[in-house]
């Protein structure tokens, strides 16, 4: 069973220049190749459950929320199950390392809560 | 990110040049970084500088090319980086080599860890070298 670092509902699949761009960071820097990671960490080698559970295992658990609770021992709110993309992030980059109280995890999470604000007010 | 194979100690050590004609100022830095001065994580980026220029205060000034060779088996820079340093001594540029440590700050063990290369108009800094 991979151990959750974060679980992270998103209304939507983050883009990484959107994120760049709400983070103001430009592309082929410092900031980018460093930011980079934390976007791949977050969002491309990260699990998505509900991608995951509705291609394999939707005959084997007749819940996402029991395949999320018996797989990774996770309980997920109702609200959160209804998120289009339930990511599941097993490993930290150093940069949001709760190890370090300068750690960048609060203004990662502020920056996609507003993408996804953002995100849901395009859609109505 | 940087990946030893091995026996790993607790921490770890990266050596890296700074090429330029003047000092790294905070707005030069960002820029090269390509992080606004307004973005949320700049604060990170920050003291990224601040631990770079601390470090290049403690730093090696090459003043000469035997100074620069004199670098062979001591620090293990790619040979383009190595003429790159000749050149720069030729004309007239400070060439700094120095060292980061992955047991400080948040900033200096990211940049001790991450293997990169800023160059702009301004400066040149390559880490590419990394020892344990």
């Amino acid at each position: 069973m991979d151990n959750a670092k974060l679980i992270i509902p998103m209304s939507w699949h983050p883009d990484r220049d959107e994120f760049f761009e709400a983070l103001k960071i430009r592309p082929n820097g410092l900031g980018s190749q460093l930011f980079g990671k934390v976007f791949d960490c977050l969002f491309v080698r990260s699990h998505d459950l509900k991608r995951e559970y509705e291609r394999y295992y939707s005959v084997e658990y007749p819940t996402l929320s029991e395949y999320i609770d018996v797989r990774y021992g996770e309980i997920i709110s109702n609200d959160d199950l209804e998120a289009r993309h339930i990511f599941l992030v097993t490993w930290l980059p150093q940069i949001l390392d709760a190890d370090y109280d300068d750690n960048k995890l609060d203004a990662v999470f502020e920056c996609l809560a507003q993408l996804e604000d953002t995100h849901l007010e395009n859609q109505t | 990110m940087k990946i030893k194979l091995d026996f790993v100690s607790n921490s770890s050590s990266t050596s890296f040049v700074y090429i330029s004609s003047e000092e790294l100022s905070e707005k030069v830095f960002l820029e090269a970084a390509g992080v606004e001065l307004d973005s949320p994580v700049a604060d990170l980026f920050l003291q990224m500088h601040s631990e770079i220029c601390n470090s290049l205060a403690y730093g090696q000034k090459l003043s000469s090319k035997e100074d620069v060779e004199g670098l062979t088996g001591t620090y293990d820079f790619t040979p383009e980086v190595i003429e790159r340093m000749k050149a720069a001594i030729e004309q007239g540029e400070n060439v700094i080599t120095a060292n980061l440590s992955s047991d400080g700050a948040l900033a200096e063990s990211v940049l001790c860890m991450e293997i990169f290369q800023i160059e702009s108009e301004k400066f040149f800094i390559n880490a590419f070298n990394n020892y344990w």
